[in-house]
């Protein structure tokens, strides 16, 4: 080797040996870890199709990179921690694909954002966690799937929540997916399942584990206080996995129908055998708002069923095959009031990609004739899938999946059974892949 | 609309036909059975079916020793570059990944069936970026076949990935069980590329006359005895050389001192022997001098007596 060469590689060694992290990593550990999540999305609604590359970030499944690390503290038997994780902002977010999407969206990438921030102290008496976090009823309906089948599909319906439903009547345009998917604990988020799915600012107290039950607390901004329980385990030579939890928002609840406060119940258990790599697991949920305008979508219930079989059919790793099946119930906020053209009607998630939730809730964002008919006394979007999963090891995934949307509305005048008796519904396709580092 | 009562009934029914159905899976195998041992969710060894007959049955049940075991796999050792061109003997497997190997591979082997390969994860640690380590998996499958212990490397320095586990088990209950690749007989794993040092009873897998690197062929017996071999002359070489340097040493000083003293001797010889010389040697001259002066009529009879008679009292 030339002089130059030896003499630019001790000079790397010397700079990496005086970072400050060094003197970090000496007295615990710290690591850096996280998955890129790419797709390519097509639909078919009825009357457009397109196909678009999209970003799955704003979701819990998204792009992220996460720094995460341990000291022990001397002389006390107890250990402090840290996570920050970030996320891409702008792009092509998933969530948000409306027919309008298309071309190029890199000028409109303008950030990074924060996705977590926090400390910890763990010891003997659980762990409290400060900072803005995955509250303990974030993803408490989502990821207890012994699969871990999770990229393909999830219980919150992300793909085709912005796109408009076609074949509804005059006085229904610009209706999306997402408003028959509205969320109340989280007013603004319309994913129809994990309706406080978003990472707050509050604190977190996870107490000790007994006989693999974990049970956890939360405070987060503003009023909104959570419990959830998981456990996973093993019954009969079958792998269990169950998770639990109750949310309740004093702070900003109910403001799309009205009311004081809400709360949501979510649960979610699975099962799989190893031996045969059969798994089935099953969701509910119900979320409510107390003192909400009669006649709003103020108590709304949704389930969501999977079931199918992973094993390694093949030398490049395990294949899973996945039958879904969701039911998203009287998730219609307002739709029973007839509002004019330009009122602030909830018609899209855009401004929930990457960010977190203000106490009050998301922003909404208005069409120009955006307008409810009104009389909308019941809904039900039905939401059918099948998903393939190739694993190649543990470090990489690609996945395909088909899934359909249907919308099915209780009307109690003409104009609303005009509106939305003839919703069409929408095909969705989705290749992706998710690189883990 | 449906009722909420009828939704609770139809996921309640549902929710039976799943449980039902995979428990009705499950009662065909008993996963138990398959257990050689299992220390957590990313921690163990797991009888698994042959993944390819390609090559043949494998030749169990066998009885290995564990100690043997222990000296084989801690005898591979592979050589690695650093950035600055320093080359550094590195073990394959780590102390406690060898010790964990040895004992199940031992215990499961005696039990496997024929149609039967051990698969398993142990954990590791590695640094990364210099400065910051993590917690890694090793992954693999292991046979016996022709004699030799095979090991297949699945996935090696497997780094744990703290976000995935983070987001998939939030409640922390444990560690969430990564979707892992055991290694196979008909693909390579490209997660160990490393060539092996040369080690008797040791050879990776030669495919197409070229050598899978992540395919071990341990003769065992032949593997531990030339580890221990190699370990003692590795233990025992400056002893041995300080021995031999310390005589050597001694014998020259002696030689020296041998050598000063006759040295000296000679010395002493030929000093004396310098000065005898020189005093004979003028004496005869000068009487021969004086012989040429007589014979040559220079000098007189009774002037060479008298002269002659000098000169032999000088000696």
């Amino acid at each position: 080797m030339n002089k130059s060469k030896l003499i630019k590689r001790a000079s790397i060694v010397a700079m990496a040996a005086m970072l400050p992290l060094s003197q970090v990593a000496t007295a615990g550990e710290v690591n850096i870890s996280g998955w890129v999540n790419e797709e390519m999305f097509a639909y078919d609604d009825g009357n457009t199709s397109d196909i678009i590359a999209a970003e799955a970030n704003g979701i819990t499944l998204g792009t992220r990179l996460q720094f995460a690390g341990t000291q022990e503290l001397p002389n006390t038997g107890l250990t402090a921690g840290f996570e920050f994780s970030v996320e891409p902002g702008g792009l092509t977010p998933l969530l948000s694909i409306t027919q309008a999407t298309g071309g190029d969206n890199n000028t409109a990438f303008t950030s990074v954002n924060l996705l977590s921030s926090s400390v910890n102290i763990a010891g003997g008496f659980g762990k409290i966690t400060l900072g803005t976090q995955s509250m303990p009823t974030d993803n408490i309906g989502v990821l207890s799937d012994p699969s871990l089948t999770l990229w393909a599909g999830v219980s919150p319906v992300f793909r085709g929540n912005g796109l408009t439903i076609q074949g509804l009547g005059a006085g229904a345009s610009n209706t999306t997916w997402s408003s028959f998917l509205q969320c109340l604990t989280t007013p603004g988020l319309g994913i129809g399942f994990d309706c406080n799915g978003v990472y707050r600012t509050g604190i977190r107290y996870d107490l000790p584990a007994f006989a693999g039950v974990k049970i956890a607390v939360g405070y987060a901004n503003d009023d909104i206080y959570d419990i959830s329980l998981n456990h996973s385990g093993s019954i009969a030579g079958l792998n269990t996995v169950i998770g639990m939890g109750y949310a309740i928002n004093q702070g900003g609840g109910g403001s799309n129908v009205g009311g004081s406060e809400s709360e949501v119940f979510q649960v979610q258990g699975g099962l799989m055998d190893p031996g045969t790599g059969i798994f089935g697991s099953v969701a509910y949920m119900n979320d409510e708002a107390d003192g909400a305008t009669a006649g709003t979508g103020d108590e709304a219930d949704s389930y969501y069923i999977k079931a199918g079989i992973k094993r390694a059919f093949n030398s490049l790793g395990d294949t899973a095959i996945a039958f879904t099946y969701g039911s998203y119930n009287d998730m219609y906020g307002t739709a029973n009031v007839a509002s004019a053209a330009g009122s602030a009607v909830v018609t899209s998630n855009a401004t929930l990609v990457g960010t977190t939730l203000t106490s009050t809730g998301a922003a909404t964002t208005t069409a120009a004739t955006s307008f409810s008919a009104g009389g909308v006394t019941g809904s039900e979007v039905e939401r059918l899938g099948i998903s393939i999963t190739q694993y190649f090891g543990a470090g990489f995934q690609i996945y395909g999946t088909w899934e359909q949307l249907d919308l099915d509305v209780d009307c109690s005048t003409a104009a609303c059974t005009t509106a939305y008796g003839g919703a069409d519904e929408v095909d969705m396709f989705a290749l992706g892949a998710t690189y883990f580092f | 609309m449906k009722s909420i009562q009828n939704q609770l009934y139809t996921l309640f029914f549902i929710s039976l036909v799943v449980i039902s159905n995979t428990l009705f899976a499950a009662s065909f195998f008993d996963e138990e059975e398959d257990i050689i041992w299992q220390g957590a969710p990313n921690n163990y060894f797991k009888y698994d079916d042959q993944d390819s007959t390609k090559y043949g049955k494998n030749e169990h049940p066998v009885e290995l020793e564990e100690k043997e075991i222990i000296d084989a796999l801690t005898g591979l050792e592979f050589t690695e570059t650093s950035i600055l061109n320093v080359e550094t003997d590195v073990s394959v497997f780590s102390y406690s990944q060898v010790r964990l190997l040895a004992e199940y591979l031992s215990k499961g082997l005696l039990k496997a069936k024929s149609g039967q390969d051990i698969i398993f994860v142990v954990g590791g640690k590695r640094s990364k970026l210099i400065v910051l380590k993590t917690k890694t998996f090793l992954t693999g499958r292991a046979f016996y076949k022709d004699n030799k212990l095979n090991i297949i490397i699945g996935e090696y320095d497997f780094a744990r990935n703290a976000a995935f586990e983070t987001v998939l088990d939030p409640g922390d209950t444990g560690e969430i069980a990564y979707n892992f690749s055991f290694g196979s007989r008909t693909s390579r794993s490209k997660n160990f590329e490393e060539n092996i040092n040369r080690i008797s009873g040791v050879s990776q897998k030669l495919i197409k006359k070229k050598p899978r690197q992540d395919w071990f062929e341990i003769d065992i017996k032949l593997a531990a005895e030339s580890y221990i071999a190699n370990k003692k002359v590795k233990e025992n070489p400056v002893t041995n050389q300080d021995r031999a340097l310390k005589i050597e040493a001694a014998k020259l000083a002696k030689q020296r001192r041998e050598m000063r003293a006759e040295m000296a001797r000679i010395r002493k010889d030929m000093s004396k022997q310098d000065n005898s010389s020189s005093t004979t040697r003028s004496i005869e001259e000068r009487i021969t001098t004086l012989d040429e002066l007589l014979s040559k009529e220079l000098i007189s009879q009774e002037e060479y007596a008298v002269k002659r008679k000098e000169i032999l009292n000088d000696i």
